[in-house]
């Protein structure tokens, strides 16, 4: 009987030792460890039927049952769950019946971080300590208790030599006098009287813990210290709650809670900008976290965090950095594969006060190769928001980068900073190579530059090149032309519709010839300006029979759209 | 087997072993004992196949369940430990029911000086009894400590611990320190709890802040444990507690420890040491999960319950509930600790009666009620005057609620004032009892010799 109890505790040790190397190989939240700790959990739970306290001693490289039999041994330190446990500080383990499997996991999440014991033997005991652990009884080693070098006194004369010595003079004052002089009596009544705790006090207490344990007290510990920071005068201990609060903004970092770091940064914004006519010492202890904030570690922080930050948040944080920190997010931009991350960047480097075109300048000025083409465009859509005139030629000499999506980013670009200078540039996209960049071109200057935007439209109505034009840019061309409602414009488009057919293209059957027309039909059917009907009408009255039919059915449309309106 | 009657049983395997070696087979209070003893170990073999008594490192099991140590069980905790050490043994398992006279037999082989555990085992195989009693080796890895001196070193550490705190410039390295100092005082308490708080009558040990914090934080976690307390919330509590007042460290000595009235510009100063500690743990832990509770415990136990004391400019929602508890064992071990400028600090009893006074206005009603219940009406480290006209010292606790007025005391004095060889009594089962209570300081006594 007793040697298979003993058979089962070497089963539950294995199953420990192996539960604990899935735990420290797998990150947390990982299906793996959990296997291992369900099997885990099966042992524990078939001890518990044969004795009511799961018990061993540590003895260095071993596991001993409380008789003394050896129930695990292993010579390597490596994963040698026993090495782990006696380093840690541990001598003996014992597990009660309450134990939960939720008890065992935090357990093995405790003993599973070797690194951290590794680096402190003490790490390990302090781990368990903030872990609630409630039926586990642990003892510990004797040699950690004395890690303080105090003298401890033997006798009663030991302590006299230890006690504190205390300025002399006069007694303070006589009322404690009184005190000791007042006879106690009424007090153990009292006393009596207080000692039952009645079933409202026991559940008012249990709700106090409840809240306790509920309260997000680093929150609380951070308002507390804003409130000391706003009261307290003396520069070098200000400086010691900020080098806390700085801590509290990584921490929040590092877990990805940007939020939080970004309401203890704006307020600390608050108080520097209170500070700057005062206190020039403590504005630039402020002044220091910001441009920390801005270290790599922290940007990783940001770029790492798998996309899941929100975009505001990330602007936000990157818009109160110090302008260097540009110089740190570049390089990393290849890397970023999230476009929302990326506009999120572009718009907090575009609001970080005190950015100068020197900042841009150099990753403007890099070769257009596979690695560099995030940066550049990258470095476009920022100059794009910021429109530092001074930069304005080195984006032009992108112009005719044989990459479209730089030419793209440089037209996007120059149509953002909005100078004549960087319009004129921008015109020539509209004859780029790829169809895509001239389609672009008539978006952005139909919505920032309409009269620029007439002058092609006007060449490109005229050009016999016209029904040679894709069936997208063709639609494109006739939207912008007939949204700019001009009456030049509208003749020009009257005379399309309306043209003769020449007898040699009907004899070559050009197909291209006859979809011109019908797709400027179409396109004025569907918009809304009032020159449409003009143009209808036209086709209607003077138009090829072919489309006249369409023309009309068009009109009717738009009336019939109208007059339910009216 | 309840905890309560572990300790009996303890007591009873003690005096039957003391009674072998004293008294002849035949004698009435030897053979009453045996048939007790046998009664025990019989039952416990019937209901679950054994009886066991086993020592592990300084813990000793009955039964697979660890004793609690205090006060009144403490010798005969040692003489066990003492014992099974001499004779390198860890303990011994019955695993059949006994005879008187195997029982007696046992005993006898057991209490025989010089015998080690080879010896042990050979005397039993010759007696017969190897089939029902096995010896356990004693497993211990380095010094093992006995209970009490063990709880004296974590006591006088954990000064050490806070003084190394206030002093140190890297702080870091103190972190785990503090937290595994903590854990040390926590898992003190669950085994020796009487024992720890006991030693809170050490006062001015080294410097008065460092001895306050421990004292305050041992009351703070007593509390805690009652109240119900998880672990990791423990820890925040016992750590808070330590820290409570280290931004005292940082005020002038001759402002903190003067011997005469404050002045207004000094009362300020005073004031400063909430925020100064918080500053200081800002500085020393980083304001993380871990630091948060010390922090807000530090700038609140200065605050009242009912949201009066300082500092004021704190908008305070609530007072936390570790704060609260703070407050309270702050308040009480600093009225009941001597300083230069009151020699003789207040009774315990006076202390007691403030508290509850205060009870809605400073403190948490329901918190005094629970301290009260914690250090008793005569709270260890009293003076108490007995029927008899001898003297006492509060020592422990009497385990009944039905007893809390009769607590376990040492005797020190006869009644013409002579000092005596301190003996233990436990006024639950005695015909004495308190006539009257006083601070042990105000006679000249520091109770600390007790304890230590």
């Amino acid at each position: 009987m007793e040697n298979l109890y003993l058979d089962k505790l070497k089963e539950f040790t294995k199953s420990l030792g192996k539960a604990y190397r899935a735990f420290k190989i797998y990150p947390e939240g990982h299906e793996i460890p959990l296997i291992f700790l369900r099997e885990l959990w099966e042992k524990i739970r078939e001890l518990f039927r044969w004795k009511p306290e799961i018990s061993f001693i540590i003895d260095e490289r071993r596991l001993l049952d409380p008789a003394g039999n050896v129930i695990y041994e292993e010579k390597a330190s490596e994963d040698n769950i026993a090495w782990i446990f006696y380093r840690g500080g541990l001598r003996g383990v014992s597990i009660a019946p309450g134990v939960t499997s939720d008890e065992v996991k935090e357990f093995l999440e405790a003993i599973s971080k070797k690194a951290l014991i590794e680096k402190d033997p003490y790490a390990f005991i302090a781990l368990l300590g903030q872990k609630n652990l409630e039926n586990f009884q642990f003892e510990l080693a004797e040699d950690y208790i004395k890690s303080m070098d105090f003298p401890i006194p033997e006798t009663m004369e030991d302590i006299l030599e230890h006690k504190d010595v205390e300025p002399t003079g006069e007694p303070m004052d006589e009322e404690s006098e009184e005190i000791i002089e007042q006879e106690d009596t009424s007090i153990m009544l009292q006393a009596r009287e207080v000692v039952e705790i009645t079933k409202d006090e026991e559940e008012y207490i249990s709700k106090e813990i409840e809240e306790e344990q509920g309260e997000d007290k680093l929150t609380k510990s951070v308002n507390y210290l804003l409130y000391c920071l706003n009261f307290e005068k003396d520069a070098e201990w200000y400086k010691k709650i900020l080098r806390g609060i700085e801590e509290y903004i990584y921490r929040s970092l590092s877990k990805g809670d940007i939020g939080k770091s970004l309401k203890i940064v704006k307020l600390l914004q608050m108080f520097e900008k209170n500070y700057m006519a005062t206190d020039i010492t403590k504005s630039s202890y402020i002044e220091e976290i910001y441009r920390s904030l801005g270290e790599k570690e922290n940007i990783d922080y940001i770029l790492n965090s798998d996309n899941n930050l929100k975009p505001e948040f990330v602007t936000e944080y990157i818009s109160m950095l110090h302008p260097d920190a540009v110089s740190i997010i570049m390089p990393k931009i290849p890397n970023l594969k999230s476009n929302q991350l990326k506009n999120a960047l572009v718009l907090g480097i575009s609001q970080i006060s005190g950015l100068r075109p020197n900042h841009l300048e150099k990753y403007l000025k890099l070769e257009a190769n596979e690695r560099n083409k995030p940066i550049i465009t990258f470095a476009l859509s920022v100059l794009a928001k910021v429109k530092f005139k001074d930069l304005i030629p080195m984006v032009i000499a992108y112009k005719d980068s044989p990459d479209s999506e730089i030419r793209r980013a440089v037209l996007e670009t120059l149509v953002d900073i909005g100078t004549v200078q960087s319009y004129n540039a921008a015109m020539s996209f509209f004859d780029d190579e790829d169809e895509n960049v001239r389609l672009i071109a008539y978006q952005l200057f139909k919505k920032y530059n309409p009269s620029k935007l007439k002058k092609v439209l006007k060449d490109k109505l005229l050009s016999k090149e016209l029904d040679d034009l894709s069936f997208v840019e063709k639609e494109i061309l006739f939207n912008s032309a007939i949204s700019l409602d001009d009456p030049e414009i509208t003749e020009l488009l009257k005379n399309i519709i309306t043209r003769k057919r020449s007898i040699f293209r009907i004899i070559l059957g050009d197909k291209k010839y006859h979809e011109t027309e019908k797709l400027l039909a179409i396109t004025a059917g569907n918009l809304n300006t009032s020159n449409t009907f003009d143009i209808l009408l036209a086709c209607v009255s003077y138009g090829n029979k072919k489309i006249r039919g369409l023309c009309q059915e068009l009109l009717s449309n738009k009336k019939r759209g109208k007059n339910a309106q009216t | 087997m309840p905890k309560l009657e572990l300790d009996n049983v303890l007591i009873l395997f003690v005096s039957t072993l003391k009674s072998a070696k004293l008294y002849d087979e035949g004698h009435p209070l030897l053979k009453s004992n045996l048939k007790r003893l046998l009664g025990v170990i019989n039952n416990s073999v019937e209901e679950d196949n054994e009886f066991s008594l086993a020592v592990k490192n300084w813990y000793i099991y009955i039964m697979g369940e660890r004793i609690r140590i205090h006060a009144l069980n403490f010798t005969y905790v040692k003489t066990v430990l003492d014992m099974f050490k001499n004779k390198n043994i860890g303990g011994f398992v019955v695993k059949d029911k006994l005879e008187a006279t195997q029982l007696l037999t046992f005993l006898r082989i057991l209490y025989t000086e010089g015998l080690k555990k080879e010896h042990i085992e050979k005397k039993i195989s010759d007696a017969g009894l190897s089939e029902k009693i096995n010896i356990l080796p004693l497993i211990q890895k380095g010094e093992i400590l006995d209970p009490k001196q063990r709880v004296k070193t974590v006591y006088f550490e954990t000064i050490g611990l806070v003084k190394n705190i206030a002093m140190t410039k890297d702080m870091k390295k103190m972190r785990t320190k503090l937290s595994v100092g903590v854990y040390y005082l926590i898992d003190t308490l669950k085994t020796s709890e009487q024992l720890l708080l006991g030693l809170t009558v050490v006062k001015n040990y080294d410097n008065y802040l460092y001895n306050h914090s421990v004292n305050v934080a041992i009351l703070s976690l007593s509390m805690g444990v009652r109240l119900g307390l998880k672990t990791s919330h423990l820890l925040a509590l016992g750590q808070a507690a330590l820290l409570h007042d280290v931004g005292m460290s940082t005020l002038p000595k001759e402002i903190v420890s003067k011997p005469s009235v404050l002045t207004p510009d000094e009362w300020d100063i005073i004031r400063q040491h909430p925020i100064r500690g918080a500053e200081l743990l800002c500085e020393l832990l980083g304001v993380t999960e871990e630091s948060a509770p010390c922090i807000i415990s530090v700038l609140e136990h200065q605050r009242n319950y009912d949201k009066s004391g300082y500092p004021e400019f704190i908008q305070m929602d609530k007072q936390s509930l570790l704060s609260r508890i703070i407050r309270i064992c702050d308040f009480y071990d600093a009225v009941t600790t001597p300083r230069v400028y009151s020699p003789v600090p207040m009774t315990t009893s006076e202390a007691l009666k403030h508290l509850i006074e205060g009870s809605g206005k400073l403190f948490d009603p329901v918190l005094v009620k629970y301290f009260v219940n914690l250090i008793g009406i005569y709270p260890i480290g009293t003076l108490v005057f007995l029927n008899t006209g001898e003297w006492g010292i509060v020592i422990g606790q009497s385990k009944s609620k039905e007893n809390f007025d009769k607590p376990i005391v040492q005797v020190i004095k006869d009644a013409s004032g002579n000092d005596i060889k301190p003996k233990v009594i436990d006024l639950a089962f005695s015909e004495k009892f308190i006539m009257k209570s006083d601070t042990p300081w105000k006679y000249g006594i520091d109770p600390a010799q007790y304890f230590i």
